[in-house]
């Protein structure tokens, strides 16, 4: 049988539980609260709030990035929860445009020690951006 | 099985549909992914949820397993190589040839 959804969008509570443990472990951030089973409203130790909305997309586009701007129109940065689900070009950029992350679960703790989250992006070792792109 | 016709009529005709993931691959999959692909010229990514529902809707009411909808513009599908790097295959040939699946598993 299916199993009874919590949410809408099929995160399992195993994602929600690594990334509120990956919250509560990590140094910059101050404290979270956790609505609608699947958004995050997280402060900074620097005072920064981010609101942050959890998926689990294998590859988060347009479509997913749109259904949630209208059903979390507060959100602010969306994170697909694994380390090898990733997003479309189009959807990093689009998210670009609309002052929106778009970042995958590794991308986004590291973003979470930068001083503008929102534009974080990984680089490699010769400092080039490196992105989820699937 | 029987109800693979009206699944079929029920995608938009501008919109192509593949399974792809453990359903292909397991005699037990946890659930069944799907990616849809749409005409960004015909149907806007604000509403590609609403111009699909009817078909995943009707995904959901005949397979007895988690469904996990992917959509993404034809643009998308392309830069990402999608159907390559998943080995995506049509969902038509998957729902018509039931021994799909135990045939990739077996290959």
């Amino acid at each position: 049988m299916p199993t009874p959804p919590l949410n809408n969008w099929q995160v399992s509570y195993s994602m929600i539980s690594f990334f509120e443990r990956a919250l509560n472990t990590h140094n910059k951030v101050a404290t979270f609260s956790r609505t609608r089973d699947i958004f995050f409203e997280i402060e900074l130790t620097n005072g920064t709030e981010l609101k942050v909305l959890l998926v689990d997309e294998y590859t988060l586009g347009l479509a997913a990035i749109h259904r949630a701007q209208s059903e979390f129109p507060d959100m602010e940065v969306i994170v697909t929860g694994a380390n090898w689900n990733g997003y479309t070009r189009e959807a990093k950029e689009y998210g670009t445009g609309q002052n929106l992350g778009v970042f995958n679960v590794e991308e986004f703790l590291g973003a979470m020690n930068w001083s503008e989250p929102k534009k974080y992006c990984k680089r490699d070792s010769d400092g080039r951006p490196t992105y989820a792109y699937h | 099985m029987d109800a693979q016709p009206t699944l079929i009529t029920s995608l938009p005709k501008s919109s192509t549909a593949y399974v792809f993931g453990s359903f292909l691959r397991s005699n037990s999959p946890r659930d069944l992914d799907v990616l849809i692909v749409y005409d960004q010229r015909l149907c806007a990514p604000s509403e590609a949820y609403r111009y699909h529902d009817d078909f995943i809707r009707q995904i959901q009411s005949v397979v007895n397993i988690d469904v996990d909808v992917t959509l993404l513009t034809q643009e998308e599908v392309k830069s990402s190589r999608f159907i390559e790097n998943t080995d995506a295959i049509p969902f038509g040939d998957v729902m018509r040839r039931p021994s799909e699946r135990s045939r990739r598993k077996d290959g």
